[in-house]
């Protein structure tokens, strides 16, 4: 039940930014469009892709975590004991519930800074505790999923093993 | 600090930690219990790292690869290029050098490469008598190509971690990718002639043309990148938006291939793709400005001048030090981790950093097909079926082929460096 509200939740959130970054593209070649044929180019578009760009990349990586397909370098302890594999795992994910709750909690009081402050980015005017929440987010969403995959551990271990008990080797492309 | 920022990220990345946490947790630890710095700088600097109007181009360039590679584009090339070498011997595997080097110009996502062309040439070269282990061998080492022939996303990051202009990345990685290319296909000829297999179809101009007219679309997309970047049309991100117009429009409206759904499916992959790569330069960025305000890389450099080290020497050690690198982590992270920390040296050292990069990007590529985890060996596995002894087996006169090369481009500066003085006067 979880692991399937889990998943369409991601699918969803994917959805969003995928469109996000085809509006990012047809911005741009907008601009390149406007320039070589109407002489003109939308100011501002380029801070516009920017932060799109960079809620791809934090709102993204909280899907990459759901998804378990962070890129890491998991052949040795692939090649160790279960019981080794399975104490390293918690182990992970005790660090990365500490860390990614403090980076996001970092975050927000930075973003509620520049809430107050009212900021705004140089040329799109847009107010900037929009692009950095984008990192808060981000950081809350992968402490949240690292809860909810201890839970899953917890009332379901025998599930969570087979889901989620070891690093699912990440989608290396390059 | 160097339990901090040395011995506890080594040991969280041989736990198998990710990457970005193995970094995140290393600047975390530095900044809250040994320095004495604002922690808003955490968010800023994880912020400001991908902020930047060039890192655009990878998601750009990675849907552009993903649309292209979902349809006939690698069929079409394959068509292209075989028509094209006629009656060579070893005519498959110079099509398979060929059409990589093509599509490289095209996707710049190296496993991406080995699964399109790897489905639609190994059929062929077995049923043409090709051995099992040389064409698997074949497949899985020239799909690394793609990471030196622009536009690569490996350069894009590279370009952001030592502060180095991607356009002239692009221009210095043509020659040594050609050569890699050039190498490979003369072996291939070599080794069709003596082990007596691999004879080609004589030159048939009117299939040549045909095959032209069914390929023009695809070879549109590296004229409109290249063409573009280096006619001054475009920047890198503008020729790689433009790119991706262009392989909606074909696949959709003239390959009448990929549905809307399709469409936005590709750009659901590149998500997932340019998240796993960006939290990681973002994690990276803070990094490395810890390890600036340490004084980290200033050390290094300080250590490696009163050891007096000629650049030859640095070189080879680098050289040995990425090819390790390689066989265990991906390229993208190996750049992140290890640019930083050289670069200052490469420079303190007088290395051209774009010479360096070529350098960079040619270990990569290799580490991408060395036994025994490079991850194109498990792309070749999964897609073309055949036992892992048979793909090692084939790849080892591609490993020497490929460390031929290395040599020539790491010391002799002018084969990358050629290519930015054509291009970039």
């Amino acid at each position: 039940m979880l692991e399937r509200v889990g998943n369409r939740i991601t699918s969803a959130v994917e959805r969003i930014l995928a469109l996000g970054l085809i509006l990012a593209i047809l911005l741009d070649f907008t601009n390149v469009v406007g320039r070589y044929t109407g002489g003109f180019s939308v100011l501002g578009i380029d801070e516009v892709e920017i932060y799109i760009l960079i809620c791809i990349a934090f709102i993204g990586s909280a899907a990459v975590t759901w998804r378990r397909q962070h890129l890491r370098m998991d052949v040795f302890i692939e090649a160790c004991p279960v019981r080794v594999r399975r104490f390293v795992k918690f182990f992970e994910m005790a660090v990365m519930l500490a860390i990614t709750a403090f980076v996001g909690a970092q975050s927000y009081a930075y973003v509620s800074k520049i809430f107050a402050l009212g900021s705004v980015s140089d040329i799109a005017g847009v107010p900037m505790w929009i692009p950095h929440s984008a990192v808060c987010l981000g950081f809350f969403g992968m402490a949240l999923i690292v809860l909810v995959r201890a839970a899953q551990r917890f009332w379901a271990p025998e599930r969570a093993e087979g889901e989620a008990g070891e690093p699912v080797k990440g989608e290396v492309r390059s | 600090m160097s339990i901090a920022l040395g011995v506890l990220p080594i040991a969280l990345l041989f736990l198998g930690f990710p990457i970005f946490l193995v970094l995140l947790t290393a600047v975390t630890v530095a900044l809250v219990f040994l320095m004495h710095l604002p922690l808003a700088a955490l968010h800023q600097n994880l912020f400001g790292s991908i902020n930047a109007y060039a890192l655009l181009a990878i998601p750009y360039f990675i849907y552009a690869g993903e649309l292209m590679g979902r349809g006939s584009v690698a069929k079409r090339l394959v068509d292209f290029v075989q028509a094209g070498v006629g009656s060579v011997r070893g005519s498959l595997g110079v099509t398979t050098v060929g059409t990589a080097t093509i599509f490289g110009a095209i996707s710049g996502v190296s496993a991406a490469a080995v699964a399109t062309i790897g489905k639609v040439m190994y059929p062929s070269m077995v049923r043409a008598g090709y051995p099992t282990s040389f064409s698997a061998g074949l497949i899985t080492a020239i799909g690394a190509i793609d990471i030196i022939i622009p536009p690569s996303i490996p350069m894009i990051v590279y370009g952001a971690a030592a502060q180095e202009s991607v356009p002239r990345l692009y221009a210095a990685g043509i020659v040594p990718g050609l050569l890699l290319a050039l190498v490979i296909g003369g072996y291939v000829i070599v080794r069709a002639w003596w082990g007596g297999f691999g004879k080609g179809e004589p030159f048939d101009g009117a299939r040549f043309a045909t095959a032209t007219l069914r390929g023009l679309w695809a070879l549109g997309a590296p004229a409109i990148i290249l063409g573009g970047i280096y006619g001054g049309v475009f920047s890198p991100t503008e020729a790689a938006a433009v790119a991706c117009v262009y392989a909606a429009l074909v696949t959709r409206f003239v390959f009448r291939e990929l549905t809307l759904d399709e469409i936005v499916e590709a750009a659901v992959a590149t998500v997932r793709f340019t998240a796993q790569i960006l939290i990681i330069v973002s994690c990276a960025g803070v990094f490395a400005w810890i390890l600036t305000v340490n004084q980290v890389p200033a050390t290094l450099v300080a250590w490696i001048q009163h050891l007096e080290v000629s650049p030859w020497q640095f070189l080879l050690v680098v050289n040995i030090l990425l090819l390790l690198t390689g066989c265990f982590l991906d390229p993208l992270s190996s750049i992140l981790l290890l640019t930083p920390l050289l670069i200052p040296i490469a420079r303190s050292l007088g290395i051209d950093t774009v010479h360096f990069g070529i350098v960079f990007m040619v270990n990569l590529a290799i580490g991408l097909f060395h036994p025994p985890f490079g991850i194109n060996i498990f792309v070749a596995q999964s897609v073309l079926g055949i036992d892992l002894k048979q793909i090692y087996k084939g790849i080892v006169p591609f490993v020497i082929l490929y460390l031929l090369v290395l040599v020539a481009i790491t010391y002799v500066p002018q084969i990358s460096l050629i290519g930015v003085r054509l291009f970039m006067g």
